[in-house]
């Protein structure tokens, strides 16, 4: 795993209010592990991990296997260190915005973190997928999937409820932020951007890529 | 922010040893990463001829995306590493290793000394009263831009030091001088407390001391507890400034005094010293050689200070001379001040200016507390779907504050605090964090306020105070308004609606240019108009 022996170095960076589970996410990610303690993050950390990437092509054929090195950057959401993590933001391709379920003023915080984003990331209109995290706790949910939902709209990124405790969706959400990246690369190879239009977000069985593509730029 | 020049310096003075420690190690893992990820690119250099698909191979295309947004910008992890090791350094008494590795390359401008010894003399000058440049100005990096292109392990010590450097000039660290009883002190406390016996002999300079602060020209500062007042003041000084855009460095070239006055039966040994007002700090502070027995001293030398073109307009120099004195207190020469707002930059010739004795005056009659930095936007209210809020909002990026100046001088507890006049509730209220100790506090903090139709923004008022707090207590330091500056809101006349012409520029910009981000950097007023609160 530490050798050169990857198509592409992608990282990411996820944020959000202490407490929501950024770095519980991110080790059920790459370890497939969950751990109920909470110890909070000093500042910054990284995971690493290694995934095959099959793009498709116009003719709906699967493309060529690439293979991924994710750099995953872990940012504490303590107000401490904020300067610290902001500084962080430019060096990350995508981003992982969570908030948590059974918090409202994490859910409310997300707009604050979208802006710091804008100001903060390597350009005005990032790949960045929104997770509403912890929703195995079903009992204590303090937020509506409908709100997440429609806030996630209104920004044009995609939504999804994620356990770090039992996984659900977290694979699928960091994959599909891994996808918006490798379509926006694609889109600049081809030199030829036809919008793909937005496909929204229709619901919990059918979670189609909201593509944004109206709101990102490539800009090559 | 297109083109925008953000601040590269980071404050982590807040954070522990042990936090900073476990955070370099992180950074070293990433370091490692990025290491291997350079080998694997050259490689790829090699192989790969189709020049699109390198770049996106290679992540070329995320640091094209970058530079072209944010022109000057390190990457995060660059900056962070350099600040962390660089306050650690700062810390210890005996350089570390890493800071051998280094100076190494610089060993040999340094006289052939060892780093080790070179700082261990430059302690035992300072304790001796005098100071040969005590803050040597660190040799410019033989290569261009190392950190644009990323942390490169082979110039990492060329690029940190290129940090260190922009840290100087913006972080604020605890003044580490060994000036003890003999030579100068920067703290006024330490004035308080231990009076020299000199100065009460002369009637004005005790009182300006006790009074609590010793305000000079038209910036007020704090200055050292030197001897003021012992000597008339005579003389002159011949300086020129000099500002490298490329290098973003102010160059104060000293050349030398005239017909100073004797601080000691007919003689002088002096040096001169400079500060960019209002920073009072170790990184403000600047020193030339001191001339021995002279009263005409040459110095030619120049003193450089690495600061933005934006912040040199709410800066003050001011170049004082001294007289080193061993035994006691140095004495005070005169001094001259420049306001660089005001200064003509095409005049890089040198000019003599006649040196002046120090004034006291009234903390009344500040009118400017400092600079604070910000950008605010304006998003419409749209429908549901088109990307846009159902009704306005307002964005209210705060970067930092620069030169905060409080009565006292030196640093602070500071916040800021932002209403959206009329709407004075306490809901309406949003705070910062409290940044300490520092006169240069970055807050990094967005306030956002919803419920806006555009035509509310000509009758509204975004006010935005700057405060200290000291222990339990708090009071404004100044503030801004943006708005219209009708001196009218909703048709009733009120006082709050009072912006400068600078403040009106900002606001009206904002408006007419919806969903874009405007920068400003703006005077911290202390003539808000009094409101009702």
């Amino acid at each position: 795993m530490s050798d050169g022996d990857y198509d592409y170095l992608i990282k990411f960076l996820a944020l959000g209010d202490s407490g929501v589970g950024k770095t519980s996410f991110l080790y059920q990610y790459t370890d497939g592990k969950f751990h109920s303690k909470f110890i909070t993050t000093v500042g910054i950390d990284f995971r690493e991990k290694r995934v095959a990437y099959k793009s498709t092509n116009s003719d709906g054929s699967s493309g060529k296997g690439q293979k991924i090195h994710m750099q995953l950057w872990d940012t504490a959401g303590q107000e401490r260190f904020r300067s610290l993590t902001t500084a962080f933001f430019r060096d990350a391709m995508g981003f992982l915005l969570l908030f948590d379920l059974t918090n409202e003023q994490s859910f409310l915080n997300v707009r604050n973190w979208m802006s710091q984003l804008q100001v903060h990331a390597y350009c005005e209109s990032p790949d960045v997928v929104l997770c509403g995290n912890k929703c195995d706790l079903s009992d204590q949910r303090a937020v509506s999937e409908e709100e997440a939902r429609k806030l996630a709209e209104k920004y044009g990124i995609p939504y999804f409820e994620t356990s770090a405790a039992n996984g659900q969706n977290v694979n699928k959400a960091v994959d599909i932020l891994l996808d918006l990246i490798m379509k926006r690369m694609e889109r600049c190879v081809d030199k030829s951007w036809i919008p793909d239009g937005t496909v929204r977000v229709n619901g919990p069985t059918n979670p189609d890529i909201s593509e944004g593509s109206d709101r990102s730029k490539c800009a090559c | 922010m297109e083109g925008e020049l953000i601040d590269s310096s980071l404050d982590l003075s807040h954070l522990t040893e042990e936090e900073q420690s476990t955070i370099l190690q992180v950074l070293e893992r990433d370091l490692d990463l990025r290491h291997r990820d350079e080998g694997r690119v050259r490689v790829l250099q090699q192989t790969e001829t189709d020049l699109s698909r390198f770049r996106f191979l290679s992540g070329a295309w995320f640091s094209e995306e970058l530079g072209k947004r944010h022109r000057n910008w390190t990457s995060g992890c660059a900056l962070v590493h350099a600040t962390i090791r660089h306050r650690k350094t700062k810390n210890r008494d005996v350089p570390l290793t890493e800071l051998f590795n280094e100076e190494r390359e610089e060993t040999s401008r340094n006289n052939n000394t060892s780093p080790e010894e070179t700082r261990l003399k430059d302690r035992r000058e300072e304790e001796s009263g005098g100071s040969q440049g005590s803050l040597k100005p660190v040799p410019t990096p033989t290569t261009k831009t190392p950190l644009a292109q990323g942390l490169q392990h082979s110039n990492s010590s060329s690029s940190s030091k290129e940090c260190e450097r922009r840290s100087n000039g913006y972080s604020e660290e605890p003044e580490e001088d060994f000036d003890g009883h003999n030579g100068e002190t920067d703290s006024l406390s330490s004035c308080l407390t231990e009076p020299d016996p000199n100065s009460l002999k002369t009637s004005s300079s005790t009182s300006s001391l006790h009074s609590g602060y010793t305000l000079s020209g038209s910036m007020m500062s704090l200055f050292s507890s030197g001897d003021f007042g012992l000597v008339e003041v005579r003389g002159s000084i011949q300086f020129s400034l000099v500002y490298d855009t490329q290098k973003e460095e102010l160059q104060v070239k000293v050349y030398r005094c005239e017909d100073i006055a004797p601080a000691r039966k007919n003689r002088s040994d002096p040096y001169v010293k400079s500060y960019l007002l209002p920073d009072k700090s170790s990184h403000s502070k600047k020193k030339t050689a001191v001339k021995k027995k002279t009263l005409n001293p040459v110095y030619d030398q120049t003193l450089r200070y690495k600061v933005r073109i934006g912040e040199l307009r709410s800066r003050t120099l001011n170049l004082s001379v001294w007289h080193a004195e061993h035994l006691s207190r140095n004495v005070f020469l005169g001094e001259v001040e420049v306001s660089l707002g005001l200064w003509d930059w095409t005049c890089t010739l040198p000019l003599w200016q006649d040196l002046q004795p120090r004034v006291n005056l009234n903390p009344d009659s500040i009118t400017s507390r400092g600079t604070i930095l910000l950008s605010i936007k304006f998003i419409p209210d749209g429908f549901e779907g088109g990307g846009l809020p159902l009704t306005g909002e307002l964005h209210i990026w705060l970067r930092e504050a620069q030169g905060l100046l409080a009565n006292k001088g030196g640093f602070i507890d500071s916040f800021v605090r932002s209403y959206i006049l009329p709407d004075a509730s306490r809901q309406s209220g949003q705070k910062t964090r409290v940044v300490k100790r520092s006169i240069n506090p970055t807050y990094n903090h967005t306030m956002v306020y919803d419920g806006f139709h555009s035509s509310d923004l000509r009758e509204a008022c975004a006010e935005l105070t700057v405060w200290q707090r000291e222990g339990l207590k708090q009071h404004v330091l100044g503030g801004v308004r943006l708005s219209c500056g009708t001196g009218q809101s909703y048709g009733e006349d009120v006082s709050w609606m009072d912006s400068t012409g600078e403040e009106v520029a900002v606001w009206t910009s904002m408006i007419e240019n919806p969903n874009h981000w405007v920068d400003a950097t703006l005077s911290i007023r202390t003539n808000l108009a009094h409101r009702s609160q």
